[in-house]
Formats: C-alpha cells, sequence, structure tokens
C-alpha cells in the first residue's frame, strides 16, 4: 500500500522535465513582456515624448511674447486668466466673500479689484466700507509718543568684561 | 507541455519549437553556476539563472538563455542559439540565432545561416556570418 502510494507521487524525470520547463516559461513570459514594455516605453519617452514637451513649451512661450508684445501684457493676462477661469468652469462674478480675511475684496462685479494686481491693490476701493476700512489715515506727528525702551535703565553703566567688582 | 509550446511559439519566430521543447537541462533562476558546460550529444540547455562559463555542444545542441539568464565570461556554441537575457562573451550559432528585444548581448556573435534580432534588442559586438558571402549573394 504504501509502495503504491509512494510511485504514485514521485514524479518521473521528464514529468519534472516539462514542469520544470513550463513553469520557467512562464515566468520568462512574463519577464521578457516587462523588460520590453519598459524598452519600448523609454525609447518612446526620449524620442517622442520630451522632445514634443519642449517645443510646445517654446511655442507657448513665443506666442506669449509676441501676444504681449502686440496687444500689451494687460490685455493678454486679463485674457488669459478670463480664459482660464472659463475653461476650469469658475465664473469670476461669483465669488463667496471671505469671513476670515473680510478686506480682501470679494465683492461681486469687480473683477480687475479681486486680483493682486498692477495696483498693488488687493482691496475693493468701489465698496465703501471696504475702502473706509483700508483707508490710510494721515497722524499728525505731534500726536505720536516719543519712543520708551521696554527694557529697564540700568542704575550704572556696565562694566567691562573681567574687571574687578 | 502545452503551455510551454504555446510561450515559446509566442517570442520565437526562427529556432524551432521542438528545439526549445526538448531542452534536457535547466539552471534554475536565482541559482549560480561557475564552470563550463560541455556535450557532444545533441541536447539543449536553459538558463535562468547565471552562469559563469562556457556552454559547447560539439554537435546539434540549442541553448536558450531565459529572460532572467545571466552568462558571463562565456564562450557558446551551438546549432540553435536563444537569447532573451544578457549574454557577455562570444555566441556561436552554427544554424540560427535569434535575440530578442529583452535581450543584452555583449560581445561578438557568430552565425553560419540564419539570425533574426528583434526590435529593441541590445548588441554591443560584431555580428558575423560565418558562410561564404559571395556564395550566398549568387
Amino acid at each position: 500500500m504504501d509502495q503504491a502510494f509512494e510511485s504514485s507521487n514521485v514524479l518521473t524525470s521528464e514529468a519534472l522535465r516539462a514542469a520544470a520547463l513550463t513553469a520557467s516559461a512562464r515566468r520568462g513570459a512574463l519577464v521578457a513582456r516587462q523588460r520590453i514594455v519598459l524598452r519600448w516605453s523609454a525609447w518612446l519617452l526620449w524620442r517622442w515624448l520630451l522632445p514634443v514637451i519642449g517645443l510646445a513649451t517654446v511655442l507657448a512661450a513665443l506666442l506669449t511674447l509676441a501676444s504681449i508684445t502686440f496687444w500689451g501684457s494687460a490685455r493678454v493676462f486679463d485674457t488669459s486668466q478670463t480664459w482660464l477661469a472659463a475653461q476650469m468652469g469658475l465664473s469670476p462674478n461669483t465669488v463667496v466673500p471671505s469671513a476670515t480675511f473680510p478686506n480682501f475684496s470679494a465683492t461681486p462685479g469687480v473683477i480687475p479689484q479681486l486680483q493682486i494686481d498692477r495696483n498693488y491693490s488687493n482691496h475693493d476701493q468701489s465698496n465703501p466700507a471696504v475702502a473706509a476700512a483700508s483707508a490710510v489715515t494721515a497722524v499728525p506727528e505731534a500726536s505720536i509718543a516719543p519712543a520708551t525702551s521696554t527694557f529697564p535703565t540700568p542704575s550704572s553703566p556696565p562694566k567691562p568684561l573681567g574687571a574687578q567688582p | 507541455m502545452s503551455q510551454n509550446d504555446k510561450s515559446n511559439n509566442s517570442i520565437a519566430r526562427l529556432v524551432p519549437a521542438e528545439r526549445l521543447n526538448a531542452i534536457s537541462s535547466l539552471l534554475g533562476e536565482g541559482a549560480v553556476f561557475e564552470g563550463s558546460f560541455q556535450s557532444s550529444k545533441d541536447l539543449g540547455i536553459k538558463i535562468d539563472g547565471k552562469l559563469n562559463g562556457n556552454i559547447v555542444f560539439e554537435q546539434g545542441g540549442a541553448i536558450h538563455i531565459g529572460p532572467t539568464g545571466v552568462v558571463e565570461n562565456t564562450s557558446i556554441e551551438a546549432d540553435y542559439v536563444f537569447i532573451e537575457g544578457k549574454v557577455k562573451g562570444t555566441i556561436v550559432a552554427r544554424k540560427s540565432l535569434e535575440i530578442t528585444g529583452s535581450a543584452t548581448v555583449i560581445g561578438d556573435a557568430m552565425y553560419d545561416a540564419m539570425v533574426d534580432v528583434h526590435p529593441r534588442a541590445r548588441i554591443r559586438g560584431k555580428l558575423e556570418y560565418r558562410g561564404d558571402v559571395d556564395a550566398a549573394a549568387s
């Protein structure tokens, strides 16, 4: 009984060879496919993808410079921002006011003031409340108190290091 | 053997599938062997591991370097040579030599009859036809 059980489970050399070759072929096909895909990808990247990205970047830069030359920077920037907002599905007139920064211009219909723009102002001066809050009021010089030090005044001048007390 | 037939047939274009399936010796992946393998019989060997040394079949023979196989400091010679892995050394194929796209060959390769180099194969060395070039052209 034991002899029959053992002989039925022991692989013959031919079966062992076939099993080893089958496993090797299966593993080899996987490794070969991965390596070939990697080589083709690397070739495509260097041969086509990077040159196309580089060319597109150069063309975009040239188009931007040409547009600025012909139409001016303000029109180009405003047009590009409007176009970008439209592409992203945003409407510039529906900005929600910020509770954290109430002085920041968030009034609908005042798009230029919403930008940190050429006038170095991010305050909506067309809104009287915001304009009043952000207004700089001149302070008379006489009303400015003299500066006082917050450090205690020493009772005697400091002694040099190493001096005898 | 159906799986083996299918796998080999899908890759090899020049080396007969029956020769690849008749391989009698296998160096498994992860194994390292240092020394020379030689036979005067028409056998076959597949290398999935690493071999430092020569493989020579004096007559007949098929050598299959699998994708995970690395053979260095070698001079391999057989009727059929099928390379999917990395070989550093000299290769002599008396009948057909096939180098797939996953292979890297650093060294000279010589063949007497047929050669097939797949796209993306990496070869650094000389590929030489050993027959009579004038006779083959006429």
